[in-house]
C-alpha cells in the first residue's frame, strides 16, 4: 500500500496536478492578503512591501514554494512542451476560484477575455515551451 | 486603470519572464563540468532578485485590482517570451507564435476594458 501510495505521488503528473491546485491557492492567499492590508493612499503599497504584515501572504509564499519544488519534480520527468500546455489549466481554475471563493463578480467581457487568453496559450504552448526551453 | 498600473503589470510580466531565463541560465552553467561556481551563483542570485521583484510588484498591484481582473496579464509572459527571443536568439517567430500572441493581447485588451 506504502509503494503504491509513494508511487502515485511520485507521478509526474501527480505533481504537476499538486502543482496546478499550490499555484491556484497561493494566487488566492496572496490576494487575501492583499485585500487585508491594502491602503491606496500609500505611496508605498506599490511596492507591495506591506503586503507583508499578513498572515495569508506568508502562506502563499509557502504554497508558491512547494508549488515551485513540484514544477521542478514534474520537469525531471515530463519535457517542458508538454508540461507547459498543461499546466495552463491554471488560467482556468484561477478565475473560477476567484468567483467561488473571492466572490468576485466577473463580467462577460472579462469571461471573454479570459477565454481568448487561455486559447491564445493553447495555440503557443508548444512553441513558446521549445523557445523557453532554447533561452 | 492608470498608465502607471500598466507599466507596472509590465515589469512585474517582464521580471518573470527574466526570473525564468536567468534561472535555466544558472542551472545550465551548473550543468557544465568546467562551470565557474562564482558565475552561477551570480546568475542565480539575480534570478531570485528578480523574482523578488516580480513578487512585491505583484502584491502591489493586487492591493488595488480584483485577481480575476490581473491575473490574466500574466499570459503577456508568453508574448514577451516569443519577442525575447526573436532579439536574443534572433530566432524567427513562428506564424502559429504570432497568431497565439495575438489573440492573448486581444484577450488582454477585452480584460482591462472590462
Amino acid at each position: 500500500m506504502i509503494v503504491f501510495v509513494r508511487r502515485w505521488f511520485l507521478n509526474p503528473w501527480t505533481q504537476l496536478a499538486i502543482c496546478v491546485l499550490l499555484a491556484t491557492t497561493a494566487e488566492i492567499f496572496l490576494k487575501l492578503g492583499a485585500r487585508q492590508t491594502a491602503n491606496p493612499a500609500s505611496a508605498w503599497s506599490w511596492t507591495g512591501l506591506t503586503g507583508l504584515r499578513s498572515h495569508w501572504v506568508w502562506w502563499g509564499i509557502l504554497a508558491s514554494v512547494v508549488s515551485l519544488f513540484n514544477w521542478l519534480a514534474t520537469l525531471r520527468k515530463l519535457p517542458l512542451t508538454i508540461a507547459f500546455p498543461v499546466g495552463n489549466v491554471v488560467h482556468i481554475l484561477v478565475p473560477l476560484s476567484c468567483w467561488i471563493f473571492l466572490g468576485e463578480a466577473i463580467l462577460p467581457l472579462r469571461w471573454c477575455g479570459i477565454a481568448l487568453v487561455l486559447l491564445g496559450l493553447m495555440i503557443v504552448a508548444q512553441p513558446a515551451a521549445t523557445l523557453e526551453e532554447r533561452m | 486603470m492608470t498608465l502607471f498600473a500598466a507599466l507596472l503589470i509590465f515589469v512585474t510580466v517582464s521580471c518573470f519572464v527574466a526570473g525564468q531565463i536567468l534561472l535555466k541560465r544558472a542551472m545550465d552553467i551548473i550543468a557544465q563540468p568546467t562551470s565557474s561556481r562564482l558565475h552561477a551563483t551570480l546568475v542565480f542570485t539575480s534570478a531570485i532578485v528578480v523574482f523578488a521583484m516580480n513578487f512585491f510588484i505583484n502584491i502591489g498591484l493586487l492591493q488595488r485590482f480584483d485577481l480575476s481582473y490581473f491575473f490574466p496579464f500574466q499570459g503577456l509572459s508568453v508574448v514577451i517570451i516569443a519577442f525575447a527571443g526573436a532579439f536574443i536568439l534572433h530566432e524567427k517567430v513562428s506564424l502559429r507564435l504570432t497568431i497565439g500572441s495575438i489573440v492573448i493581447s486581444l484577450g488582454v485588451i477585452l480584460v482591462s476594458i472590462s
